[in-house]
């Protein structure tokens, strides 16, 4: 069986790792470089970057720096933000990422999807989606949580599936950053939905939270609680051993 | 500061196989951190003069053995591994050593090593590509690649094509895992080390592996 795994997330802004509240209210968190080195040796079981500027004039730096962190870690390495075509994935996956994460392309482009997962295979193809509840359901936004799409997160997951992602991080935009635990019924929802495995995203704050949602889905991505020193990689995964869940020991 | 007692002898020079298929950097970065010297190369002088090959490999079977075969190095390679020289091989650059593999159509390998891949059974539930950290079963270890206080270590594999486990191998089976199915991980001779996971991307474990093989040269 293969284990459950804990994640580090790295947002990254101006060659600083960040984090807010709700995708707004950014303040600084460290060094990419020194935090992915970090991670690395407490024992996360992958590493994931995200750009979060998105912004072109960046992206020569936003290069360099992805090269870096991969030169010192030796864990699974996933690059996101401003994924657009074929050829950036290719300079991604050259500058050391393993996997790359696509958000608003799949919206605007889903065969991308589909092309990206025939060329470097489905294992190489993780879709990001940013959901928020609306009712008693969730919707998708994109641009870092700005724009409203009107599509339902659900439907959304499947289809990704469908055309080749062959994971999903999904981030629930109500709780990133806000400590209050995973909300369950999106993650929940989405896991029943498909067959690939799901990453949750957004509110851990407690050990007692990722255990909850790892009961429930594959994956779970923190960076908050991380970041700033409130618990350790170490830490977490001794209480979910303790609490029965495959874990790879740190 | 153990680094500054490694005799000038231990610090290798390590080919590693270009042949367009994957990315090599994290192969590059593992044996740099070891503080040998990586050689990316596909010119078979270059590579003769290394001390080590470390064949990588992502992707398709197909497309990974008509590119190897593309360079020209086949020969080169089956002479290298049969005279027991230092070789490494990683996921489809481990695939590649056996007989062939039935993924999309057949593909025949370089045969140095018995047996067909077959891709993991579909009606199990379980998602492929088999993606994800799972621990080792080890049977043997003939190069002392093995940290010997893990008696069940974990490693990284990326893979939907797999190995049956059979007493086929010449005695070179080195470690099993599970994934619904019992697969071969790693298969070990004299100078050989061929693993179907990630030694440069399985953590402290997997690079602990790398080390103790080129040690042991």
């Amino acid at each position: 069986m293969l284990t459950r795994r804990i994640i580090p997330c790295l947002d990254v802004t101006d060659g600083r790792v960040v984090k807010g509240t709700n995708f707004v209210n950014l303040r600084d968190a460290g060094d990419p470089v020194e935090l992915g080195k970090r991670y690395n040796d407490e024992g996360a079981d992958e590493l994931v970057f995200l750009d979060i500027t998105a912004s072109s004039d960046k992206r020569a730096i936003l290069h360099d720096l992805v090269k870096r962190v991969a030169s010192t870690i030796f864990i699974p390495f996933t690059v996101g933000g401003g994924i657009n075509d074929i050829s950036t994935i290719e300079t991604v996956l050259n500058a050391g990422a393993d996997k790359v994460s696509i958000n608003t392309a799949a919206i605007r482009t889903p065969e991308l999807i589909t092309e990206a997962s025939n060329r470097f295979g489905n294992q190489c193809v993780v879709v990001a989606i940013d959901a928020k509840q609306v009712g008693d359901t969730w919707e998708i936004y994109t641009h870092g949580g700005r724009n409203p799409t009107g599509i339902n997160a659900i439907e959304w997951a499947q289809k990704m599936a469908t055309l080749g992602a062959g994971e999903l991080l999904v981030t629930s935009m109500d709780r990133d950053g806000t400590k209050s635990g995973y909300d369950i019924g999106l993650t929940q929802s989405i896991s029943e939905a498909v067959q690939i495995p799901v990453i949750a995203s957004g509110g851990a704050g407690t050990t007692d939270h990722i255990v909850d949602t790892l009961k429930i889905c594959d994956a779970a991505l923190l960076a908050s609680l991380l970041h700033f020193g409130e618990l350790t990689v170490g830490e977490i995964k001794s209480e979910c051993l303790t609490q029965g869940l495959p874990i790879r020991p740190t | 500061m153990s680094r500054f007692y490694i005799s000038y002898n231990a610090l290798m020079q390590i080919g590693i196989l270009d042949y367009g298929v994957g990315n090599m950097g994290s192969v590059k970065n593992a044996i740099t951190h070891l503080g040998h010297t990586p050689i990316v190369s596909s010119d078979e002088a270059v590579l003769s003069t290394c001390d080590c090959l470390v064949l990588p490999g992502q992707g398709a079977f197909g497309t990974a053995i008509s590119a190897l075969k593309q360079t020209g190095l086949v020969p080169f390679i089956q002479d290298w591994v049969t005279e027991k020289k230092p070789f490494v091989g990683i996921c489809v650059g481990f695939q590649l050593l056996f007989e062939g593999s039935e993924e999309k159509g057949a593909h025949d390998g370089l045969g140095l090593l018995p047996g067909k891949f077959k891709h993991f059974p579909e009606n199990i539930g379980l998602s492929i590509p088999h993606m994800g950290w799972n621990p080792l079963q080890i049977t043997q270890d003939i190069n002392g690649v093995f940290d010997t206080d893990d008696t069940a270590p974990f490693v990284y594999f990326v893979h939907s094509y797999y190995m049956p486990v059979s007493d086929s191998l010449d005695g070179g089976l080195s470690a099993t895992a599970k994934y619904g199915v019992p697969f071969v991980a790693v298969v070990q001779r004299e100078n050989l080390l061929a693993c179907q996971f990630h030694p440069e991307k399985s953590g402290d474990v997997g690079i602990g592996i790398l080390e103790r093989f080129f040690a042991s040269l």
